[in-house]
């Protein structure tokens, strides 16, 4: 009766005591370290809903969450050796069905086999800390975040609500091999290397195989993933897939020094923002195929234009000029006497130069020759000449930008400069085109009356989807009485 | 002394109705030549006064083969552009080149050559 006696022991130390026993809003007990609760405070029946006399009949194994069974008669272990236990967390089951999480502090008791508890009710300041984390991670995919964001964001959160060692976001990479893409502490990228081979048993291998959310431990696990595992003293880890499109992406995981901490429910959470990190990746990449799409469409149609105006040229216009030169052949060779006949062949070369200077103003809106055949410093140049506002140009370009990227900064240019002699009041125009480390500067910059209104006019709307389709970026400048400069930027163009 | 040229232009019936103009204009047209190849082969056979080069030989640049044929140093000539497109339209483009001029197609003659 050595327990019954020790019961008796808490009971003996007086009142005061026992109505700190029964006022605590904290859950304490005594319990054998083989699995029954000797004395709980009113604090049980009231997290739990269970009697008190339920909660000393029944093993207190029965109340606790069957995922956290393992985990729990883990910590009973530990107690049995005779050490304490801290912050030790765990779900229990109510009486209604409901789930509490409670943290523990636990030491031996006085007596042999009997251990001394505290709990405290954890549920809602975990939920409101994973609430919390998996805002914050959503916030950023939903603001279109750069992937590498969300990855250093997701492994920093998950580090931290799980109180893990570490956490990482890893891709699996064509080779076979791991790429670790994020990871908190930063130091364990440097660390792990920036890529690992996958050949033992280890989570990001267990992960991949299963394309299942998978739970490790690292103690005898063969490999050499596991083996510098051990080194840090990382004993377990949770992992899960992230899976964009069904197809496995890559692997979020987490890793802890405490065996215990690899709970189900940890493999739960880190599921939860590998779902996130998926996200994040697929929209990405649909915006990405986006630009690319669109930029195949103008790209198209610029090709079309191009084959147009080069038809028309080698075609139509070839075959007029020729036919004129025919006709001055003709003309020249009449004999004096023929005036009549002189003067109505020159009314109709004359006719022919008419139709080969509108045809000419035709081409020149479908597709710019100079451009073309002389790249955008001519093609430019053309333009500044035809400008009813004088026009300087700089172009500081170490070599032909991509077809599709010189026909856009052509048309920015060409509709800036159409802007400025509509609108600006302008005396001078800058036109200034750079290179820098591989993207593309444009600006117009003139020295008009300023104030206008980027919403107006669909010839600035029409060049916002051009830029957009190379994924470039425009801006406009107009202040009142301070001249307007649009400056748009070319991204270097994808390999 | 007549003015001798060589035309070079991948549209054969320009190519003639061109010859036929300038020739009946006084200037002797002293071959034609379809591409920048058969160019450098009328040039060294004939070392004409004055080389007309079209901007566009299908697939090759006008451009380039005027560069080429005015740096045979000694044996290069003098080219003059020519083509279906305006002057305005090239300007820039001729001024940057190579050709001492160009001259628009339909305003060929021997005049504008001279």
């Amino acid at each position: 009766m050595a327990e019954a006696h020790d019961v008796g022991h808490v009971k003996s130390v007086g009142l005061e005591f026992d109505e700190v026993f029964s006022l605590s809003l904290d859950l304490l007990c005594v319990a054998t370290v083989d699995g029954y609760f000797k004395q709980v405070n009113p604090a049980f029946e009231r997290t739990l809903g269970y009697t008190t006399e339920e909660l000393l009949r029944r093993p207190s194994f029965d109340f606790v969450h069957p995922d956290d069974l393992e985990r729990t008669r883990e910590a009973m272990e530990v107690l049995r050796r005779g050490e304490e236990l801290h912050q030790f967390e765990n779900r229990y089951v109510c009486r209604d069905g409901s789930i509490r999480w409670l943290q523990w502090n636990t030491r031996p008791g006085l007596s042999e086999g009997l251990v001394a508890a505290a709990a405290r009710d954890v549920t809602d300041s975990r939920a409101r800390k994973e609430q919390a984390a998996l805002r914050h991670v959503a916030t950023l995919v939903a603001r279109r975040a750069s992937p590498t964001e969300v990855f250093t964001a997701v492994a920093s959160e998950v580090a931290s609500l799980l109180d893990a060692e570490f956490s990482v976001v890893g891709r699996y990479e064509p080779d076979g091999s791991l790429s670790h893409v994020a990871a908190s502490p930063l130091a364990l990228v440097t660390a792990l290397g920036p890529r690992m081979a996958l050949d033992g048993e280890d989570l990001a291998s267990v992960v991949r195989r299963s394309g299942q959310p998978a739970w490790i431990a690292y103690d005898d696990a063969p490999g050499a993933v596991a083996a510098a595992a051990r080194e840090v003293g990382v004993r377990c880890g949770v992992g899960a897939p992230i899976l964009v499109d069904d197809e496995i992406w890559g692997v979020m995981a987490a890793g802890w020094a405490d065996p215990l901490e690899a709970s189900s429910e940890a493999v739960e959470r880190i599921a939860d923002f590998a779902e996130l990190v998926a996200t994040a990746i697929a929209n990405t990449e649909s915006r990405t195929a986006l630009i690319a799409s669109r930029a195949r469409v103008v790209a198209t149609a610029d090709e079309a234009r191009r084959r147009i105006e080069r038809d028309l040229h080698d075609g139509v216009q070839q075959q007029l000029v020729t036919l004129a030169l025919k006709l001055q052949t003709l003309t020249s060779s009449l004999p004096t006497e023929s005036d009549g006949m002189r003067a109505g062949l020159s009314e109709v070369a004359s006719g022919l130069d008419r139709v080969l200077d509108e045809l000419r103003e035709v081409s020149r809106g479908i597709h710019p020759a100079a451009l073309a055949n002389g790249g955008l410093g001519p093609a430019l140049k053309t333009l500044a000449r035809r400008s009813l506002v004088p026009v300087d140009v700089s172009i500081r370009l170490p070599a032909r930008p991509p077809a599709p990227t010189e026909v856009a900064v052509y048309y920015v240019v060409a509709e800036a400069l159409t802007n400025v002699a509509k609108h600006g009041n302008a005396s001078l125009v800058a036109v200034d085109v750079e290179a820098r480390s591989g993207d593309i500067r444009v600006a117009v910059s003139d020295d008009g009356v300023g104030g206008a209104d980027p919403s107006r006019g669909s010839g600035l709307l029409g060049l916002r989807d051009r830029v957009d389709a190379l994924g470039g970026t425009m801006s406009l400048t107009s202040p009142p009485g301070n001249g307007t400069s649009l400056v748009v930027h070319f991204p270097a163009a994808p390999d | 002394m007549t003015l001798r040229a060589v035309i070079v232009d991948h549209n054969a019936e320009f190519l003639a109705t061109a010859s036929h103009l300038l020739e009946q204009q006084g200037i002797s047209v002293v071959a034609g030549a379809s591409n920048g190849a058969e160019a450098f082969g009328s040039v060294e056979e004939q070392n004409p006064d004055v080389v007309l080069v079209d901007v566009h030989l299908g697939g090759e640049r006008g451009l380039d083969v005027a560069e080429r044929l005015s740096a045979l140093g000694g044996r290069g000539r003098p080219v003059v552009l020519i083509s279906a497109y305006a002057q305005r339209d090239l300007e820039d483009l001729v001024r940057a080149s190579a050709a001492i001029g160009f001259v628009s197609k339909a305003r060929l003659s021997a005049n504008a050559i001279r």
